[in-house]
């Protein structure tokens, strides 16, 4: 677990790309405090540095940039492969020989011999890059559901890649300009789509693909996707088949040379988590609750509860508001880019960090795998409903989008005016502004208002059912954009390794095969049925997402903040997270002294 | 200038005139840079994606109920053609163009229509007949699909210009066999290969893949360690199995399931030999991809498969009836491959097909068969 970037023909000086090698190890350092290094190519072509937190293999064999024995390939890693011991041995069987006891060497020698379709074969979270110095070309890879993040940019023939936006943006490389359709995706989502990032002309690698510079030209490619099938399972068939599937992510998932912890709410998620732990017989499992006063929010009990129920080792953190006030500033200032979530994780990782852990698990993906969320239902029903009303919607539409009702019914509004196809009631679910709001909004930030729909027309791959379509949405979106970033982001900023066995590879390829009807049945009862560990008081309790009392915090100087906010706005913004969607904006623009593309360019934030 | 294409389907599926109509749109972007682009699909039920496709305008008509579909899409296309009046529309499935027709007689915008392979073989429909005749440029695939085409609307062959399918030699290019694929399969680098990848439907059947599995008797007599890989799923598998295990080959025949796109280059570069004997292919643009690979191919010699493979410079021509025929040249083909690797033949084999049917070579074409149109535009204005 790591934080790693490069810079590949960008005609510097070897003086000056070794600095801004160090660079980069200094802005990455929360990363991986543990370890750094960088690679400079014999020509000077290339560059490659890494930050690490040594997990696998903490001697000093396990090194990075590491390099193959013939000194061809150069790797900087990021993440884990979760099946390095099953890969290592088969290469073992065919007469390779290792000297260290890292998956970082596996990934090199599987590198070595198989090119880049190397990466189907690994089970595991990922971001890497490879200079090869023999072909003089740079391979760089992110995971199948792209846990871990990659970004990079292209210019001139120079090929600039780091594990954060922040980073880049520090390298001196990359211009600080602001991407006017990365805004208008993140006001319509509340995160900003990959592969657009809010830097113009920073990409994300999106999640399943890898990219090959040669030449100064780049390539990408796509090596894994979801595609759920409809074979003929029945429910008695697929419960232990799960289970199996289950237990084998979590077990590949303890594999570690420290201590793994599990992040624990009320939810059935996390308790699965803690019960599959437990059953692979993992001694002194530890778990970690944030809870709070307010009855509304907390659910440091029920996890108490479970805890004890499964003799873990508990921490609770019970989280004032005066507390979560004076972290507010610290959080804004590790948050890589913005979203509308990312407190909550930030916290429990402070908490496990400051009880000395270095891995632990969590719980996501289980809602978007086993139906856990209401947009399972609704979405089908929206556009089944919106279809039929086909001939008298659009006036209902147009009257629902005034601005005097809630922004849920002004979503709705716009969804009954567009197409009535899952992306578009999907976003009505998820989505924070409607595109005539972002249009009104744009401006603020020297854009462009909107021209047509472009970043709500979503391409959804064919699934067989409309469910199955949600949970490719609920997956390569809001999982993905959202959640999966600010988990990274949070966790790493306390030098946290995050693991999340619900999104393996090897599972997912076993649950996509389920039909929806089972897989997505309401009440995720499948993965009820698939661990029975889970205890009554955890299944009977009604849905709470992980939320926290944000209303309750956002007082006094904080208020006045979002005060402003609400003030300035061009449109009514009516809750929160609406608020603190621009808020989250502003700020990193702020920070990082973004330039506005338009009229407004250079003169900061304060403005009209 | 604006553009109408109209599509059966676009972003959404894998098949022979999904490709072609990206590639269409694709040309058309090169072709006239400045063109307004606007694709009609019928059965896609989500956009495609908006930075890589180079269309402007995406409108998907999947979501209808299939019953009202046909009828919607038909309204779709009219009211947009009513009111943009495009200066010429594409239609890449026949069975839209008397749409076409209807809007060349009332608001006289031409049209092409695009025939590729058994829909314009016979033409049982009078409105499509009639909207191809009266079409100001026709298109089809290959060759043969132009004589049947010819023959089924009682025209002259000249009347219709070939556009051929085409292929992106950067996605398909030659590897290794790829180690995840032999793993996955449990496959030895050496042992043969043959593959085939097809939806496995009843009216997908005559593909040939029943007859590979018939011919793999014979082959194993002479390779005992030969594996048929058999891409694809569908409601035919069941049938598919039972014929696997009448005929005593379930130890050399791997069901491999749906190949997805991301998969499918991997899949031709795991093969020694790619077959599809088929008897009703309008062209096979699979031949072209596994060409690309440097694979050998095998291939019917009664449909379009004929143009695909260049009358046999490109690959095997058998009879697909034959089953004996298919082994024999199957044996022959393996023979060769494990013999010298065959490298140089293979490398010579994608340098004729990027030749013959790449992309550079499919837009030259487009930008020669849509001169009558543009002419037409171009003398009312």
């Amino acid at each position: 677990m790591c934080g790693i970037a490069g810079i590949i023909n960008a005609r510097l000086s070897p003086d000056e790309l070794e600095s801004r090698l160090r660079e980069f190890e200094n802005n990455l350092k929360h990363r991986g405090p543990d370890d750094r290094g960088h690679f400079i190519s014999r020509d000077g072509i290339a560059g490659l540095a890494n930050t690490r937190l040594a997990i696998q293999d903490l001697s000093a064999a396990g090194h990075q940039p590491m390099q193959s024995a013939d000194g061809r390939y150069t790797l900087v890693f990021n993440g884990e492969i979760y099946n390095f011991k099953e890969l290592r041995a088969e290469l073992e069987s065919e007469g390779e020989i290792f000297s260290s006891g890292s998956d970082t060497e596996v990934i090199l020698r599987m590198y070595a011999l198989y090119g880049p379709d190397c990466v189907r074969e690994f089970a595991g979270m990922f971001g890497l890059a490879i200079w090869d110095e023999l072909e003089k070309e740079c391979f760089i890879a992110r995971g199948a559901l792209g846990i871990k993040p990659l970004y990079y940019f292209e210019n001139d023939g120079a090929l600039v890649l780091a594990s954060e936006v922040r980073a880049l943006l520090r390298s001196g490389l990359v211009p600080r300009k602001l991407c006017p359709e990365a805004v208008q995706g993140y006001l319509l989502f509340g995160a900003v789509p990959e592969p657009l990032t809010l830097i113009e002309g920073v990409c994300a690698l999106p999640a399943g693909h890898y990219l090959i510079w040669r030449n100064g030209q780049t390539r990408i490619t796509k090596f894994w996707d979801l595609q759920f099938g409809e074979e003929n399972i029945s429910e008695s068939e697929a419960i232990p088949e799960v289970r199996a599937a289950l237990m084998e992510s979590m077990d590949r998932h303890l594999v570690s040379d420290v201590p793994v912890g599990v992040f624990l709410s009320g939810g059935i998620d996390s308790t699965t988590m803690v019960a599959l732990a437990s059953h692979s017989g993992r001694a002194a499992l530890r778990t970690f609750c944030i809870s709070f006063d307010n009855p509304q929010f907390n659910e440091g009990d029920v996890a108490a509860r479970t805890a004890a129920h499964f003799k873990t080792e508990h921490s609770d953190w019970r989280l004032d508001s005066a507390t979560a006030k004076s972290l507010l500033p610290v959080f804004l200032q590790k948050s890589d880019q913005p979203s509308i979530d990312g407190f909550n994780t930030f916290c429990v990782s402070k908490l496990a960090h400051d009880h000395g852990l270095k891995v632990v698990l969590s719980g996501l993906g289980g809602d978007e795998l086993f139906g856990g969320y209401r947009s399972f239902q609704i979405v089908p029903l929206m556009v089944r409903a919106s279809r039929l009303l086909d001939p008298i919607k659009r006036g209902v539409g147009e009257l629902f989008q005034q601005p005097f009702v809630s922004s849920r019914t002004n979503r709705l509004g716009h969804f009954l005016t567009d197409l009535p196809i899952t992306s578009a009631a999907y976003w009505a679910m998820r989505g924070i502004f409607t595109p005539r709001e972002v249009s009104k909004l744009l401006p603020r930030f020297g854009c462009d208002p909107m021209t047509g729909d472009s970043e709500l027309s979503l391409f959804v791959p064919p699934q067989p059912t409309l469910q199955d379509e949600v949970s490719y949405l609920e997956i390569a979106r809001y999982m993905r954009n959202q959640l999966l970033r600010d988990s990274d982001v949070m966790s790493m900023a306390w030098s946290l390794e995050l693991r999340v066995p619900f999104l393996d590879v090897k599972l997912i390829s076993m649950l996509q095969k389920i039909p929806a009807n089972l897989r997505l049945a309401p009440h995720k009862r499948l993965l009820l049925s698939a661990v029975p560990e889970i205890p009554a008081w955890v299944r009977e309790r009604p849905k709470q997402g992980f939320a926290f009392p944000f209303k309750e915090w956002l007082t006094g100087e904080w208020g006045e903040v979002f005060q402003r906010i609400n003030r300035e706005s061009p449109i009514p913004l009516k809750s929160w997270y609406r608020s603190w969607c621009l808020f989250a904006l502003e700020s990193f623009l702020t920070q990082n002294k973004i330039e506005l593309p338009g009229e407004f360019a250079g003169k900061g934030m304060e403005r009209d | 200038m604006k553009i109408h294409v109209w599509v059966p389907d676009y972003a959404s599926a894998i098949g022979g005139i999904q490709t072609f109509s990206r590639f269409l749109v694709r040309g058309l972007r090169d072709v006239f840079p400045d063109a307004h682009i606007s694709v009609f699909s019928k059965n896609d039920t989500s956009y495609p994606d908006a930075r890589s496709d180079p269309a402007d305008k995406f409108v998907p008509s999947g979501w209808w109920h299939r019953y009202l579909r046909t009828a919607s899409f038909a309204e779709t296309l009219f009211r947009a053609a009513v009111s943009e009046r495009p200066d010429f529309i594409i239609t890449s499935h026949v069975n839209f163009a008397p749409v076409a027709h209807w809007l060349q007689k009332s608001v006289r915008v031409p049209y092409a229509a695009v025939g590729h392979g058994v829909e314009v073989w016979e033409v049982r429909s009078q409105p499509v007949s009639m909207a191809l005749r009266a079409a100001n440029v026709l298109l089809a695939v290959s060759g043969f699909t132009r004589r049947r085409m010819a023959a089924a609307l009682g025209i002259e062959e000249e009347r219709i210009s070939i556009l051929p399918n085409t292929f992106d030699p950067e996605q398909f290019y030659p590897q290794p066999k790829p180690h995840y694929l032999l793993k996955r399969y449990g496959l030895k680098p050496s042992q043969p290969v043959i593959l085939t990848i097809a939806r496995l439907a009843s009216a997908e059947r005559y593909k040939g893949y029943d007859q590979i599995l018939r011919a793999l008797p014979i082959l194993r007599s002479q390779h005992p360690n030969v594996r048929y890989v058999l891409g694809g799923r569908g409601p035919d598998k069941p049938r598919v199995e039972r014929l696997i295990r009448e005929s005593g080959v379930s130890d050399n025949v791997i069901l491999a399931g749906y190949v997805t796109d991301y998969e499918l280059r991997s899949h031709y570069n795991l093969c020694d030999v790619f077959v599809m004997p088929s008897k009703g292919e309008g062209f096979g643009i699979v031949f072209l991809e596994a060409l690309a690979c440097a694979k050998p191919v095998l291939a019917g010699n009664k449909d379009g498969s004929v143009d695909a493979v260049l009358n046999g410079e490109l690959g095997a021509l058998v009879d697909p009836d034959s089953v004996s025929e298919i082994a024999t040249e199957l044996q022959n083909i393996i023979n060769r491959s494990q013999q010298s690797g065959g490298s140089e033949a293979n490398k010579q084999r994608r340098a004729r097909v990027i030749e013959a049917y790449g992309y550079d070579r499919f837009r030259a074409k487009l930008e020669a068969v849509l001169a009558p149109l543009v002419r037409t535009v171009e003398a009312r204005s």
